[in-house]
């Protein structure tokens, strides 16, 4: 991943300002489809509302900024941007998987509260733009040293803080699952019963799991916000769809299979989108199916199977 | 007393799964629990390891009343409980599913375990040995989902004794197994009781007959009889019961 983030980071020399934006984008949403990744790839737990939680970081940031500026303000905006998903999220794990809500039920309550949030985020004109979204909030600062304060505005400042997120994002989810704490989480998503049967709180397992996932899907959305511009199309069903079809395209419980699918479907969804304006979310709802179809597991796993054979391909020809 | 069970009753339907059943088990004793299919002894089970409430009666283990606690505090009393099926995580390798059951009775900090590397959890002494004797020593790296039926149900059983339990209740231990690995199993489940109690539920009565110190017999959820398997075996109402017949 770093020999990647490294090659990444020569990305704005050889490309235009518009690619070196999407490649921002990216690794932004990228970071969302970890999240899940953790969530759903990994402890089996399957949220359709996931957006919700970038976009509650998302504005966040956005109204903090609107009040606060300044590097002080962006500290701020950014624990608010990581915090209040976070916290929704402890309260919903205290209260759903206690109750003993898991499966296609736990995702369905992520689904209404996505749709209450993007209602509350339309209807509160005054603090969150309505419609119009939020525009015009004071522009993201850090200071780092020997560089001083830094406007976090433009296109290489966003694409360099993006990369970073992304590799610590990453790093953390890879600290997550290969600490026993992500054998646990692997263990609850193949047999949550035998679990609790070891004498596990697997509601409490759950609940840290989804405050890790929630967090993280709330610093991607702080992130966002170095765009300049946050909607209530970042709480819709729709984006939440999207990151699903990210993580199922790329390979669930893989982490690097979400980046992959995330960019793959990006890529096709920036081509299509211009030649298809009305119609491309059906290519992509295709090539969806398609993977379900003939890859369930994901394109990564397809990968890593292909160069698989064809290492050992090689290796028998070889000796014969 | 290591279990004490009075006056069980649980009820799906119109149908009595268990019908005043009473049970006492001393410290290191193997109890087996035989009868035909439908004669509660899974349910039985699945109460005392409080996967599902009794609708009547009361069970103690280990001294705690355990009526009315979830499968996973009477677990932490040290009870390790086996399914009819064998239940490992497929997508675990062997080695992690001994730290994941290991690590089950620590407290929250240690057992979260965030940043420690899974691979870092030890097994103690007598899961080496096992591991080692029931030939998945070199298996450790391997899924459980490569294992075959029979390994899995050892895994299961080594991983239960990984949580260091003080009772295990095992429906059906050598259920698939082959008449050499049933054998293994066996004389594994008579080296455990020097150290733990356990309460097995087995239709194979030659297995029973290895490993018993007392036998059980349920039929529609009540005590038909017990008493050594010689006993049991020789009483004509059980041989009506098992096989329909008394000759």
């Amino acid at each position: 991943m770093l020999v990647v983030a490294a090659i990444a980071a020569f990305l704005p020399a050889f490309i235009s300002s518009y690619g070196v934006g999407l490649a921002t984008r990216f690794m932004i949403f990228s970071i969302l489809a970890i999240s899940l990744d953790l969530l759903w790839g990994y402890g089996g737990v399957v949220s359709f509302g996931h957006a919700l939680f970038f976009g509650l970081g998302a504005y966040a940031v956005a109204i903090t900024l609107t009040y606060v500026g300044g590097v002080s303000g962006t500290l701020v905006a950014l624990a608010l941007g990581i915090a209040i998903p976070a916290l929704l999220a402890l309260g919903l794990g205290l209260f759903l998987f206690y109750s003993k809500v898991s499966g296609v039920y736990f995702g369905i309550v992520t689904l209404a509260l996505t749709v209450i949030f993007e209602t509350i985020a339309i209807v509160n004109r005054d603090f969150t733009g309505g419609l119009d979204g939020l525009y015009g909030f004071d522009i993201p600062t850090i200071w780092l040293p020997g560089l001083g304060i830094v406007e976090l505005w433009g296109t290489i400042n966003p694409f360099y803080v993006a990369l970073i997120g992304l590799v610590l994002a990453f790093g953390i989810a890879r600290w997550v699952t290969e600490s026993s704490f992500g054998v646990i989480i692997k263990a609850i998503r193949d047999d949550e019963a035998r679990v609790e049967m070891l004498g596990y709180n697997t509601a409490f397992i759950k609940t840290i799991l989804l405050v890790i996932a929630c967090a993280m899907a709330g610093f991607a959305g702080s992130l966002y916000t170095t765009v300049g511009f946050v909607s209530p199309a970042l709480f819709g069903v729709f984006f939440s769809t999207q990151v699903l079809v990210w993580v199922g395209i790329g390979g669930r419980g893989t982490l690097v299979g979400p980046i992959l699918g995330t960019v793959l479907v990006g890529v096709l969804q920036t081509y299509l989108s211009g030649q298809y304006e009305d119609i491309w979310p059906l290519f992509v709802g295709l090539a969806f199916l398609g993977v379900v179809l003939f890859w369930p597991t994901g394109l990564y796993p397809l990968l890593v199977h292909i160069a698989s054979r064809s290492t050992s391909r090689q290796a028998r020809t070889g000796i014969t | 007393m290591a279990i004490t069970a009075t006056g069980l009753h649980k009820h799906f339907g119109g149908v009595a799964a268990l019908d005043d059943f009473s049970i006492s088990v001393g410290h290191n004793e193997i109890r087996c629990i035989v009868g035909p299919n439908g004669a509660g002894k899974s349910t039985l089970f699945k109460v005392l390891a409080g996967l599902i409430p009794a609708d009547d009666g009361s069970v103690s283990i280990l001294g705690h009343d355990t009526t009315r606690l979830p499968a996973r505090e009477v677990a932490r009393l040290g009870v390790a409980t086996k399914l009819q099926t064998p239940r490992v995580f497929p997508s675990l390798t062997v080695r992690e599913h001994l730290g994941l059951a290991a690590r089950a009775q620590d407290r929250v900090h240690r057992l979260l375990g965030l940043g420690r590397r899974s691979e870092s959890s030890e097994a103690d002494e007598l899961v080496d040995d096992l591991l080692a004797e029931l030939g998945l020593a070199d298996s450790r790296d391997r899924l459980a989902d490569e294992l075959s039926h029979g390994e899995s149900q050892w895994l299961e059983i080594v991983m239960m004794l990984s949580t260091r339990p003080k009772i295990l209740l095992l429906d059906e231990p050598g259920a698939g197994m082959a008449s050499e690995e049933k054998a293994r199993t066996a004389a594994l489940l008579a080296r455990l009781s020097e150290t733990v109690t356990l309460v097995v539920i087995e239709h194979d009565l030659a297995f029973v007959q290895l490993i018993a110190h007392k036998v059980m017999v349920m039929h529609r959820g009540r005590l038909l009889t017990e008493g050594s398997f010689d006993e049991i075996s020789a009483d004509p109402e059980v041989r009506l019961v098992y096989l329909g017949s008394t000759h």
